[in-house]
């Protein structure tokens, strides 16, 4: 059958054909394909990462500047005047309170799920499935209608606490520290089966022989959670941790529409800060820096972690 | 083989279509696109109905979250676009007219708007900047007032009266929750985070106002012993005492949900922007819409009420300037407006608001007609958002029984004192 086809395109481009493209070698469809691709993502990607590091040194406001030609070189004043003000260190402390606990919550839970999950059981595909369905809704969607079910009065949380179990209601959008921790739930929530899903390739991927050995020389359960699931797992958890903490640092939709960055600062967040300083008050130099001291920590934590990994899987790194 | 007659048929055929194709494409110049962005409430809605009668131009209103109703026009602005008739609350103004984002309207306006029919104040708060110079940017689009919304029955019940001061509201609100008719005595849109544009805000400041404060000195830029006066701690103590008759867990309640509340029976009285008004009197969308009476909201030493309402304004980005500004004399036009007021809009036309038709569009319209001529307004500065976000943050915190009234009212003059030295270091512009 295939000896046909190609004898069916081998006719096909006998003959002038052949003659016409004969400067479509290899090497110039490598280019055609590669060329334009490479200027897409340069345009798309490293052109307004270059452009914002320009501006993060200008006083450019998008809107008040009629172009960035008029745009002020400040030097460095947009970062001084940063690292100066109070105001973005507690946004960074906000966001803190928020992504810590958040992912060390989805750690726990996640890797937890991915542990009972990891054991033969009728209906445990449906179960998996069923277990994934939050990671899969937009933020916004989730953001919604989880300020339903917390309203104070109306919510159906409230109510189960109140009507059902007898216990105070909780004000968890309207309190400045339950605001806060209902952001972690909602995120806790909606994340959780994304630790268990890579925690539960890893799992699947620990050779059944270590266990089969390790029960022989009657090891307990603790030994071989201890000695060979955390160190078999860990490299893909650190990567999973990896991914929420990048994630969670840059939460912006599901706080919007939960809490608003309310009450009060509670819950503002530094991407919900840095919207508003870019497309409220439109300092877009500010913005700019901003945005550049937010890469700086991520990528820094971002460092540590696969520095982490790679000891783990005993490539050696040179501190 | 086809025969001639065939032949002819087809011919006929082909030029028949290439005809109405051709008068297809040339309705269609001569029939632009414009465009209308405004925030998702009623009035918005019956903007849609009514441009949807504009004969010279395909208009399309689009309503958007009113979070992002300010940052998507700017942006939009920011990229030199967007639709061709931004409605700019009035303190965005000057932010718009710094950037050139506005056509200026001043000498149109002279040949095309009877300016002598509007409401004088109306005129400059939606259009003129900067203040008291006669240039105009923009023109009414829609009016608008926070009016009082009590249940007549529950008032009936109780022997109450309208409220004229808000110390008597106080006292109804506080009496009508004891008495357990309703679980609610007053609610309102306590929302202060930075997704609630400027909710809390329009609320108190009309409270401080009454109670004898101001918010800043426009004269000096001074905020620092203005914002923070013994007026404005009293008023902002009383808020907090008007807050415990609704909800313990109203703090981030927002216009939908004392909508929602009026419309259950889970409160007595709320005050709210008259366009919102259909959303409470419309018996299909509101189950006690029966049982709403109107009153305008009260004062106290004074008696003040925030302006609401928007103008109209010409994007600078525009591809189509004669016909929007042939739109724009269409929409203010008197006949338009009465069809304006008729579908739920508020007009600034003194001759719309003396009409028959008027007062019979809505029933709480002659409340309105009383309650707009007591408006008053605060900063149309560019560096108006920044202000107005550290102010609701902190009277939600204070309204909430989070942080004490004085130490936010402190905390919002000096953050709010900042902004504007550092914007104007040589003092106010002259």
């Amino acid at each position: 059958m295939a000896k046909t086809v190609d004898r069916w395109f081998a006719d096909k481009i006998d003959g002038p054909v052949r003659t016409r493209f004969a400067w479509l070698n290899d090497r110039v469809l490598t280019h055609l394909f590669v060329w334009p691709s490479m200027g897409l993502l340069l345009f798309v990607t490293v052109f307004p990462l270059i452009w914002s590091l320009y501006l993060s040194f200008t006083s450019y406001s998008v809107i008040r500047d009629p172009d960035w030609t008029r745009a002020r070189w400040v030097g460095l004043e947009n970062y001084a005047g940063l690292l100066g003000s109070v105001d973005l260190w507690t946004r960074f402390q906000v966001s803190a309170a928020f992504v810590v606990p958040a992912v060390a919550l989805e750690f726990v839970l996640g890797f937890g799920i991915a542990l009972l999950l990891n054991r033969e059981f009728r209906g445990r595909s449906l179960l998996s499935t069923l277990i994934l369905i939050p990671m899969m809704l937009p933020p916004v969607v989730v953001g919604l209608f989880w300020r339903f079910l917390l309203q104070g009065d109306i919510g159906i949380v409230n109510y189960f606490l109140r009507d059902v179990l007898g216990l105070a209601e909780v004000p968890w959008l309207t309190d400045r520290r339950a605001a806060l921790a209902s952001l972690v739930l909602v995120d806790v929530w909606q994340w959780t089966p994304f630790v268990t899903l890579i925690a539960m390739a890893g799992l699947s991927a620990v050779p059944r022989y270590l266990y089969e050995a390790a029960e022989v020389d009657r090891a307990s359960t603790w030994f071989r959670f201890r000695h060979i699931t955390l160190p078999l797992v860990l490299p893909l958890l650190i990567i999973a941790i990896l991914f929420r903490l990048m994630d969670a640092y840059r939460l912006f939709e599901l706080a919007w529409v939960l809490t608003g960055g309310g009450p009060g600062e509670a819950t503002k967040v530094l991407p919900i800060h840095l919207y508003k300083v870019a497309f409220g008050d439109f300092r877009t130099g500010v913005a700019s820096a901003m945005g550049y001291l937010m890469l700086v920590v991520i990528v820094a934590l971002a460092n540590l972690l696969i520095r982490a990994i790679r000891r783990l899987r005993g490539e050696g790194y040179a501190p | 083989m086809r025969t001639k007659a065939q032949n002819g048929v087809v011919a006929l055929a082909v030029t028949a279509v290439l005809v109405a194709v051709a008068c297809g494409t040339q309705s269609g110049r001569a029939k632009p696109d414009l465009s209308v962005i405004w925030f998702s409430w009623p009035p918005c809605e019956a903007l849609g109905k009514l441009t949807a009668r504009y004969q010279d131009a395909n208009v399309k209103v689009t309503c958007i979250p009113i979070g992002q109703w300010h940052d998507q026009i700017f942006t939009d602005f920011a990229a030199r676009g967007g639709s061709d008739f931004p409605i700019l609350d009035s303190q965005w103004i000057g932010e718009a007219v710094t950037g050139g984002h506005l056509v200026e309207l001043t000498e149109w306006m002279k040949q095309n708007i009877e300016v002598s029919d509007y409401v004088p104040a109306a005129l400059a708060a939606y259009g003129e900047y900067p203040p008291g110079s006669g240039r105009y940017w923009g023109v009414p689009a829609m009016a608008d007032v926070q009016i009082l919304f009590y249940r007549k029955d529950v008032f009936q019940r109780l022997n109450l009266q309208p409220p004229k001061t808000w110390t008597e509201l106080l006292a109804h609100a506080r009496r009508i929750k004891q008495s357990g008719i309703v679980p609610y005595g007053f609610v309102w849109f306590w929302c202060g985070s930075a997704a609630c544009y400027d909710q809390i805000q329009t609320a108190w400041n009309q409270i401080a106002w009454s109670f004898g404060g101001e918010l800043w000195d426009p004269k000096t830029y001074r905020v620092e012993g203005v914002l923070n006066s013994p007026e404005n701690l009293r008023g902002l103590e009383f808020a907090r005492e008007l807050f415990k008759t609704g909800p313990e867990t109203g703090g981030n309640w927002t216009f939908s949900e004392v909508v929602d509340a009026m419309c259950t029976g889970q409160a007595a009285m709320t005050i709210i922007w008259i366009g919102f008004g259909p959303n409470l009197t419309d018996p299909s969308k509101c189950k006690e819409a029966g049982n709403f009476a109107f009153a305008v909201p009260p004062g106290e030493k004074r008696h003040f009420l925030s302006l609401g309402g928007m103008g109209l304004h010409v994007s600078a980005y525009t591809k189509n300037r004669d016909a929007a500004l042939a739109f724009v004399k269409w929409f203010e036009s008197r006949d338009t407006q009465i069809e304006w007021v008729k579908l739920g809009g508020y007009s600034a036309r003194i001759s719309v608001l003396n009409s028959e038709e008027f007062r019979k569009a809505a029933p709480y319209n002659a409340v309105f007609a009383e309650a707009y001529q007591k408006v008053k307004d605060f900063w149309n500065l560019p560096e108006y958002s920044s202000m107005l976000t550290i102010q609701g943050e902190q009277l939600n915190l204070a309204v909430t029984g989070q942080k004490d009234p004085k130490a936010a009212l402190d905390l919002i003059a000096r953050e709010q004192q900042r902004i504007l030295d550092k914007a104007y270091p040589k003092g106010p512009p002259k």
